[in-house]
């Protein structure tokens, strides 16, 4: 696939095809000199539009590193990211910022849920302050992940699973192109896990481009295209042309 | 080095900003504890040595047979001299010739007196040889430019008679220049003091013999001052004399000792304030480590460290902080203490001013800075230990528990309850229940922003209260411009010219009569003020805050005296006259006036009282818009006046000092400042620290850098505000204990802090916190997202 900076488009908008992401010999560099690390090496990825996406790896390999890039939250060393038509190669903090705010949502590993805001509350926070998403798409998002009648309670009141469909709504309530999702079901049980990846295929059911970054393999068979990692390069891609639903996987 | 030495060593340098913060309080608070203690010794150290070189009284009698008195002193125990002299308060015309009622005190030519001696600083001692030649008292020589070979005259009652000052000295009885404990703040060259040959101040004073004995006591009589003064006191009354005043009771030495014990109390308020904000600040950045270090700890204990190692390590942070601190305040104490000393020396014209570096003061401090260090560090210390083993499985630190106190007090189900507050924006919610959340943190911001207030209210305050008791004095108490000595007491043609003179709107005559009061056992020295019944120059102010007339009988006491002397209104009291004649009266009343301790009546009350005591002042008020030197000029140029006094000289003087006022309350605004600031920036900092992971989290999720920053500080300064409150309020209350300590008959301050006052100091301590948390807001857009999306949020 090639990128065209198309003419009559945005300047910050690139012809990228039917891609959600896609990633040109991308680099991470933390530091330099003798104390350089090379957390991401030429990395070259394709996720289309729609598309569930799976990056494998074991702790270390980068795949963080790479969610991060296509996240807008760190910018490459080297190489070209677009991500839901954007060039992210060379924006300031602030552009990452707005791509962030219109285009992407994140779900973490710990949740990262405001304790002292009520679970609706956390994701109206997001949708009001990015100004993407209102009440009632809040609540609607929150009953999306099922938890529409837990709205009132505080994360303290919510178990893991609970609290990590309350991120996921968070995430979905300003309606992003693309979910990123580092290890969410890396602090969950099976069954709870399972819970969650039902949500996100869920979503990912409804046309939106899901990338999960995990450490463990057995969530590779909901994906359709899994992407493997280590030592911080992308070592295999490989496409499931029948994804498994997730009270099929187990670990 | 152990490897627990290794840790701690690393743990002071990983958040050294907040530390080095509270290591500069507590040098603060101990620099100031020293210099102020030190000063204050110093200072009193440098009286008593002036008291004992030139031998200051220790017990003054006045009237009745002086010389009776005296001889019968000399043969008392304990009694080192006894003394006699002339003295008299008498109009003075200086070279320039400005007016004033001053005084003479009588010396023996010759020979310094055995009693109250002076030092020369200009000039020489007046001897036989110039009789005429006398010596000026330091104060009024440095305003009139008087040097050796002016003239100055003295009205002897009948006529000005020319002197010569033959020198300048300082004295002990004169190191503040007040007349009477009633006038213990006079204007800069309104009161002077001559110092005379014996014979010459007789002819001035037009009396035959001395009229007042100085005694001056041993060690061992000053052992049991209290009851020599009151044996020395009976008998001298036995021999006609009108009262006696010791030596703490003098004005001069009064009006000191109530001036350096503001020393001694900053001796306190400073190390209070800046050791309890330091603690503030080792608190809360020990509770976060120790938060952060749990499984470290709880891996320490399940290792088989024992608990009191655990509290050792952490109490070792606050102990250091503490005596770095305390170590660079000690060393800088003393230093400072000379530098006040020294300064305040010099302003006064103390003859012996001593400077000592005190053991016990360093140490003192030392031990302030490691005692404040290890009490704040003990909580969070011992709860370390507390930490079970068990924690080191969990292997992460555990969540917040949830909403903070505004949940657990139902904040969710207000939504439910009031549908306004459900509508309420998700971030209004993240402000109000942020600082809920870690409760004891946010009352320990609000302790900084309290004790800061604190601070500044007690200095602002004190300015705004100095104010507020001469606009109560001059504005609203007397309301005279201009109070005239008349060469004639009672003449009533002088009057008349000065009522009649271009720019005066009204005059009164006045009379001063000289007493003793005596209830029960108690004895309280003073003048009645003798005014007319309706006079318009004088507002009768009460304690409860009314205002009343001059009774037709008895008179009007100031409200110090109800304590004093254990008086109440209708009470009767014994007035001691000039002569040693007592009459007995009624207390009509009390008055609240801020300056001096006097009693008030009617002209014909106090010409019933005692028929010599004619009114001999005339108080003027001038019209209104009129050029005040110019009438002055004219109304000291009429026959018949022999002295002018500008009754709003002190206000004036006040007014011009000012600036000076400013600057104090400007350098206590720096104080607080820094106080609010290292507080604010100890939990502010660590309040953004703790909470990076959710705020990434934020940010992550495409919220803008400064929209966070926008509702981290409106939820910074909610807390600031909260604490503004309490702080304004406590603020208010410690200006008044700190005023209340100076009240006494000398002067009586109402605790007055203008509403400007508070708002600009809320206004200066939410500034303040809005810098304090900028290095943290600073660090969080600086923060690697990458890295904090990856850690648990606490």
């Amino acid at each position: 696939m090639m990128i065209r900076h198309g003419r009559d488009r945005a300047p910050d908008t690139v012809d990228v095809g039917d891609a959600a992401v896609l990633l040109r010999g991308a680099a991470k560099t933390y530091g330099s000199g003798h104390a350089a690390v090379h957390a991401l090496r030429d990395a070259d990825l394709e996720v289309r539009r729609g598309e569930f996406a799976v990056l494998l790896g074991p702790s270390g390999s980068g795949k963080t590193t790479l969610l991060n890039l296509i996240g807008g939250i760190e910018p490459a060393t080297s190489g070209e990211v677009v991500s839901c038509g954007r060039d992210l190669t060379g924006l300031d903090e602030d552009a990452r910022t707005a791509y962030r705010r219109d285009a992407v949502g994140f779900v973490f590993q710990f949740f990262n849920l405001v304790p002292t805001l009520t679970a609706l509350e956390n994701v109206r926070l997001v949708a009001e302050l990015t100004g993407r998403g209102d009440r009632e798409r809040s609540a609607a998002a929150l009953a999306a992940v099922g938890l529409a009648e837990r709205g009132g309670h505080f994360p303290a009141q919510l178990s893991g699973g609970e609290q990590q469909r309350v991120a996921i709504a968070r995430a979905i309530a300003k309606d992003p192109e693309l979910l990123l999702c580092d290890e969410p079901t890396g602090a969950l049980d099976l069954e709870t896990g399972r819970g969650v990846l039902r949500v996100l295929q869920d979503l990912n059911a409804r046309g939106r481009t899901v990338l999960v970054v995990t450490h463990n393999a057995a969530i590779a068979a909901v994906a359709h295209r899994v992407v493997r990692m280590r030592s911080g390069r992308v070592v295999e891609v490989a496409e499931n042309t029948a994804p498994a639903s997730a009270d099929e996987v187990a670990w | 080095m152990s490897v627990l030495n290794m840790k701690l060593r690393r743990d002071l340098r990983r958040r050294p900003a907040q530390l080095v913060a509270a290591v500069a309080l507590v040098m603060l608070g101990v620099a100031l504890f020293g210099a102020s203690y030190d000063a204050y010794r110093n200072l009193d150290q440098g009286y008593q040595a002036t008291f004992a070189r030139y031998r200051f009284a220790d017990l003054t009698l006045r009237g009745g047979d002086a010389a009776a008195i005296a001889a019968d002193a000399r043969t008392r125990p304990g009694v080192a001299a006894a003394t006699a002299r002339t003295v008299a308060d008498v109009p003075l015309r200086m070279p320039d010739g400005d007016t004033l009622v001053g005084r003479v005190v009588g010396l023996p030519a010759g020979t310094q007196p055995a009693v109250n001696r002076v030092k020369v600083l200009r000039g020489g001692y007046p001897t036989a040889a110039a009789p005429a030649g006398v010596l000026a008292e330091k104060h009024i020589a440095d305003h009139a430019h008087l040097r050796p070979g002016s003239a100055v005259s003295v009205w002897d009652g009948r006529a000005w008679r020319v002197v010569t000052v033959r020198g300048t000295a300082s004295s002990p009885e004169y190191l503040w220049p007040a007349s009477s404990r009633q006038d213990a703040l006079p204007a800069p060259g309104s009161f002077g003091v001559l110092f005379v040959p014996e014979p010459l101040a007789r002819q001035l004073a037009g009396t035959r013999a001395p009229n007042e004995v100085n005694v001056y006591y041993t060690a061992a009589g000053r052992d049991h001052a209290a009851r020599l003064d009151a044996a020395l006191t009976g008998a001298a009354r036995a021999h006609g004399a009108a009262s006696g005043e010791t030596r703490a009771d003098q004005p001069s030495n009064a009006a000191l000792s109530q001036d350096i014990k503001g020393f001694s109390q900053l001796a306190v308020v400073f190390p209070l304030l800046f050791l309890a904000a330091a603690g503030v600040a080792v608190y809360v950045v020990l509770t976060r480590r120790v938060a952060r270090d749990r499984v470290v700890i709880g891996t320490l204990r399940a290792s088989g460290f024992r608990r009191r190692t655990v509290v050792a390590h952490y109490l070792a942070t606050g102990l250091a902080t503490g005596l770095a601190g305390s170590a660079l305040g000690a060393a800088a104490g003393p230093p400072l203490a000379g530098t006040v000393t020294r300064l305040y020396g010099d302003a006064i014209g103390l003859p012996e001013t001593t400077v000592s570096v005190r053991a016990t003061t360093v140490l003192a401090g030392l031990a302030f800075g490691l005692v404040a260090g290890g009490l704040a560090a003990l909580a969070p210390a011992v709860a370390a230990a507390r930490v079970p083993p068990a924690e080191a499985m969990r292997g992460t630190v555990p969540a917040a528990r949830g909403g903070g106190l505004l949940a657990r007090l139902g904040g969710a189900r207000l939504g439910r309850a009031v549908p306004a507050a459900g509508r309420l924006p998700a971030g209004t919610w993240l402000v109000l229940r942020g600082p809920t959340r870690q409760l004891r943190r946010t009352l320990y911001t609000m302790t900084g922003v309290i004790l800061a207030l604190v601070l500044i209210l007690v200095s602002w305050g004190m300015l705004d209260s100095s104010q507020a008791t001469v606009s109560r004095q001059f504005d609203r108490v007397q309301r005279q411009d201009a109070e005239l000595t008349l060469a004639r007491p009672g003449d009533g043609a002088a009057l008349r010219a000065v009522s009649d003179a271009a720019g005066v709107r009204a005059a009164e005559p006045s009379a001063r009569l000289p007493v003793t009061i005596t209830a029960g056992g108690a004895s309280y020295s003073t003048a009645v003020v003798g005014l007319p019944a309706r006079t318009r120059m004088h507002r009768f102010l009460t304690p409860g805050g009314g205002e009343r007339a001059l009774p037709d009988r008895g008179a009007l006491l100031g409200a110090a005296l109800r304590d004093r002397l254990g008086l109440r209104a209708g009470d009767p009291v014994a007035l001691r006259l000039p002569g040693g004649r007592s009459v007995t009266t009624t207390v009509a009343g009390f008055v609240d006036e801020p300056l001096g301790t006097y009693a008030y009546a009617t002209l014909d009350q106090v010409a019933a009282w005692d028929p010599a005591a004619r009114p001999g002042d005339v108080l003027v008020r001038f019209d209104p818009g009129a050029d005040r030197a110019a009438v002055g000029r004219s109304l000291s140029s009429l026959p018949g006046v022999v002295a002018y006094t500008d009754a709003q000289a002190l206000k004036k003087t006040m007014d011009d000092y000012m600036d000076l006022f400013y600057v104090f309350v400007a350098v206590m605004l720096g104080f607080g400042g820094l106080l609010a600031f290292t507080v604010l920036f100890a939990t502010l900092s660590v309040n953004l620290a703790e909470r990076g992971t959710e705020l990434a989290a934020l940010r992550a999720s495409g919220v803008g850098r400064r929209r966070l920053a926008r509702l981290v500080t409106a939820e910074n300064l909610l807390v600031v505000a909260a604490g503004t409150v309490p702080g304004l309020v406590l603020g208010r209350l410690a200006a008044g204990a700190f005023l209340g300590a100076f009240d006494s008959d000398l002067m009586a301050f109402h605790t007055e802090v203008r509403p400007a006052t508070f708002a600009w100091s809320a206004l200066a301590v939410l500034a303040v916190a809005w810098l304090a948390q900028r290095p943290g807001l600073r660090g969080l857009a600086r923060a690697d997202l990458g890295a904090l999306v990856r850690e648990r949020s606490a």
